[in-house]
């Protein structure tokens, strides 16, 4: 019980901080939002009042716990290249994120642990060779060639999708599958590289452990060496590693959403870069930040949960 | 000591193996045979010793009656039969189906590491289970009951405590006995226990020979048992088998064994373990001539303490521990000081504060000031010398940090420091991986003595090493010692070295010192009962 209030608490501080930084970036940016607001004609009077009355003038803790405030409160100002509020902006962009990022976890999941299982088994014997190229090529290919390709082949060619014809998983739930299918495969199809090569390696160093040895002079076969002993002690490592490929594709995939012209928020972040569009920037990058550290947490449950060893730090 | 050997013979045959012979696949495609036609029998009841030194293939003998060879292994044999059938397969899934019935039923098996063999994310009760489900079919009270008794039986006290535990929440020596707890939960007619011991203390050794003595008696179990400590076998089997280089040398009764070695070998690897005390009070005489004339501390402490702070939640007060409780000593010049003990009892950490490796909490040390300083050699020389690494490097970079000898001049010294330790030059340019753990060590050695220190600091330098090896190791620290007026402070929990080996001897429990005195007069006299258990344990698996 302890242990859940301490590492509950850790995370609440961590986001503090973490908020802290990203509002303090953006504070040393030179840009100052009346002006920017104003336009190059306004007067110094003109300036002055707007930023009496947007608070820019108060001190720096103080703007900094409003700050925090309207963002519990999903209120992170307006985005100055659209004019609507950010909240409502990302409202619009996250189901696609969201959807494109589950839909793609879930393959590199449905994917990657019954092939690392399978490669783990058949360590040793031949064959093994071509399906480590396979893994190999798999990482070794950059997500918007695959993109690309995919599109080529299945959108052009046999017009299995329509490239850009995005539905909402609320309107046609099994056209969104059919449609997502694509952008999924090309953001899976690298990581599942690395998960399967990842697995496959914890199982090896696994199978290899002296306790192995006391399972099999138990009398346990294979099958069950590998189910009931190994997968789980071999699970640990993995479950890290998939919560960082979670965080990873959570906080949206630029090139992937710009190949398939997903209006996600990948998109959205580098329109609004590459148009100083700070509040809206501001908003995704605590976004991500968040997402990593709930994850990091959630990760950490996971493996105290898988081993026990880790329950006693 | 021994049992009446010639019981086994009347009974029944239980394990026969004929002509086995074991090899693995070389890079180069050729074969390293690492058992040789190896044939024995083992009758019910009959407890068969078998000792050699690492590499003689003991151990691979034990994994291929067990089925549990590595998959790049090859064996044959004309006959490897338990219980009258026959172990040979030729089909894979024969094999393994005839493997996993016999298995944890009737035949079972324990391993040197109790601290790797158990699945750290299982708890004690599921692993206990686990051979009752492969192989019987109780009721979940039932198998409750008998697990509870197993765990009884192998000594442990509030079993019903243990089932909800983890393997890290116990101790090695409980450990072990879960194993064989585990082991023998299905009544086995065999027990192959493979160096069951080594990784544990004296007094535990004592404890777990024993209780496999008492289960096999009564279970009339069969018993291999596998072990490079003599002690231990002349103690525990009616027979004994003697290997080197995958090849029996020797067989026969222990006793028989034991009384007119035929082998060289064995003579060997006996002389090796039962150390004279006499040679001992002859090298005493003749550095006592010494002593007299340098008496200058080298080394000085008094009442000192480590304590740890344990990790504790923020909420509570933090506990401490403490490791070494105000523990005041005096070592001089040229002086061999012995700290003994169980581990746990602090005197690691002792010496890692000597090293300054461990800040002192409280008391004071002097340590005489040269330039090498302290050095130090640790108990592992697999995992203590950089794997990256040639041997020439590791040498060298003392010097590097500490000298300004040119290179040409750093090479020579690393050539004449390899000389020293008995190392070919040829060794320089080798990994650490390429070579024997004699050899490591000895390069440990090597680099700890290359800036001439004072005092070198030795932490159980040749209990990961086998016995022969073991007395190599020795005989080049005393010499060593002898040539250079070196001062060791010398860790181990090895009475029968720490007995060759020391002038003085400190004896160490839960952090205090508890006697010290000259080694002959310590292990003579011993004051403390507690010391006199501990050499009390040492001799009964000793002469």
């Amino acid at each position: 019980m302890r242990y859940w209030v301490k590492k509950t608490a850790a995370l609440l501080v961590t986001l503090l901080v973490a908020a802290f930084l990203t509002f303090l970036a953006f504070e040393v940016i030179p840009s100052d939002a009346a002006m920017t607001k104003l336009g190059l004609d306004a007067t110094e009077e003109e300036i002055q009042a707007l930023r009496e009355q947007l608070g820019l003038n108060r001190p720096l803790p103080l703007r900094y716990l409003s700050f925090l405030a309207d963002a519990v409160r999903g209120d992170f100002g307006n985005s100055t290249q659209y004019g609507r509020s950010v909240g409502e902006l990302l409202g619009g962009r996250m189901p696609v994120t969201l959807g494109l990022a589950f839909y793609s976890f879930f393959l590199i999941v449905a994917v990657s642990l019954p092939l690392g299982i399978l490669s783990a088994r058949k360590h040793g014997s031949h064959g093994n060779g071509g399906f480590a190229l396979l893994t190999q090529l798999m990482m070794a290919v950059p997500p918007f060639f695959l993109g690309m390709i995919l599109t080529l082949v299945f959108g052009i060619i046999f017009k299995v999708f329509t490239p850009g014809a995005y539905v909402p998983a609320g309107e046609d739930f099994f056209g969104f599958l059919g449609f997502m299918l694509f952008p999924a495969l090309s953001v899976a199809i690298p990581k599942i590289g690395m998960t399967v090569r990842f697995l496959q390696n914890s199982l090896n160093e696994q199978l290899t452990a002296d306790y192995v040895r006391t399972a099999k002079s138990k009398g346990c076969n294979r099958r069950r060496v590998l189910w009931g002993h190994v997968l789980r002690n071999a699970l640990v490592p993995v479950v890290t590693f998939l919560s960082m490929v979670m965080a990873e594709i959570l906080a949206g995939s630029i090139v992937i959403e710009q190949v398939f012209n997903l209006s996600g928020v990948g998109r959205l972040l580098a329109v609004s870069i590459s148009h100083r569009d700070y509040p809206v920037v501001r908003a995704i990058i605590l976004y991500a930040t968040t997402v990593v550290i709930l994850l990091n947490y959630l990760s950490d449950i996971a493996c105290r949960m898988l081993d026990p060893r880790i329950r006693q730090i | 000591m021994t049992k009446d050997a010639t019981k086994g013979k009347n009974s029944k045959v239980l394990l026969s193996v004929r002509d086995l012979c074991i090899s693995f696949p070389r890079p180069d495609r050729s074969n390293k045979m690492v058992v040789d036609h190896v044939s024995f029998t083992l009758s019910e009841g009959e407890i068969l010793g078998v000792a050699g030194e690492s590499g003689s293939g003991k151990s691979m003998t034990a994994l291929a009656v067990m089925g549990l060879l590595p998959e790049n292994a090859k064996y044959e044999a004309s006959e490897l039969s338990f219980l009258g059938q026959s172990l040979l397969f030729s089909n894979r899934k024969k094999e393994e189906e005839v493997r996993c019935r016999l298995s944890g039923s009737e035949m079972a098996m324990i391993f040197q590491e109790p601290l790797t063999s158990l699945n750290p994310v299982q708890t004690i009760g599921t692993q206990m289970e686990e051979p009752l489900l492969l192989h019987a079919g109780q009721a979940k009270e039932a198998r409750r009951e008998l697990i509870l008794e197993a765990l009884a039986s192998a000594g442990l006290r509030n079993p019903s405590e243990l089932l909800n535990q983890y393997p890290h929440q116990l101790s090695g020596g409980m450990r072990q006995r879960v194993m064989i707890a585990m082991a023998l939960i299905n009544g086995p007619k065999l027990l192959i226990a493979d160096e069951p011991t080594t990784a544990l203390d004296v007094v535990i050794e004592q404890e777990i020979v024993e209780l496999i003595r008492t289960l096999a008696k009564e279970r009339q179990l069969s018993v291999i048992f596998i072990s490079h400590n003599l002690n231990v076998l002349q103690k525990l089997c009616d027979r004994l088998i003697v290997m080197k280089d995958g090849k029996i040398v020797e067989e026969g009764s222990t006793e028989q064994v034991f009384s007119t070695p035929v082998q060289d070998y064995t003579k060997k690897l006996m002389s090796a373990v039962v150390s004279g005390p006499k040679e001992r009070a002859k090298e005493n005489a003749e550095k006592e001539t010494k002593e007299s004339t340098e008496t200058e501390a080298v080394l000085r402490m008094e009442e000192l303490s480590v304590i740890f702070r344990k990790k504790t939640s923020m909420f509570h007060a933090p506990l401490y521990k403490t490791a070494v409780n105000k523990v005041s000593l005096s070592v001089g010049r040229g002086e061999i000081f012995g700290i003994v003990g169980e581990s746990g009892c602090g005197k690691s950490t002792l010496l890692k504060t000597i090293a300054g490796l461990q800040k002192a909490s409280d008391g004071t040390l002097s340590v005489s000031q040269t330039e090498a300083g302290v050095q130090m050699v640790f108990q592992d020389p697999y995992t203590s010398l950089n794997p990256a690494k040639k041997v020439g490097w590791i040498l060298e970079e003392p010097l590097r940090l500490h000298t300004k000898l040119t290179k040409q001049e750093r090479k020579e010294r690393v050539l004449s420091m390899l000389a020293e330790t008995e190392l070919l030059p040829e060794i320089a340019g080798r990994h650490i991986s390429e070579l024997s753990g004699g050899q490591r060590q000895r390069v440990a050695i090597a680099a700890a003595l290359i800036l001439n220190p004072e005092l070198v600091l030795l932490d159980e330098p040749v209990s990961a090493l086998d016995v022969t090896v073991q007395a190599q190791i020795l005989a080049l620290l005393l010499r060593l010692q002898r040539e250079h007026g070196l001062t060791y402070v010398f860790v181990s929990h090895d009475m029968a070295v720490v007995r060759k080996l020391c002038d003085t001897v400190m004896v160490m429990k839960d952090g205090r010192m508890i006697e010290c005195g000259p080694a002959e007069q310590v292990f003579l006299n011993p004051k403390e009962d507690y010391t006199k258990k501990l050499i009390g344990s040492a001799k009964e698996s000793g002469k």
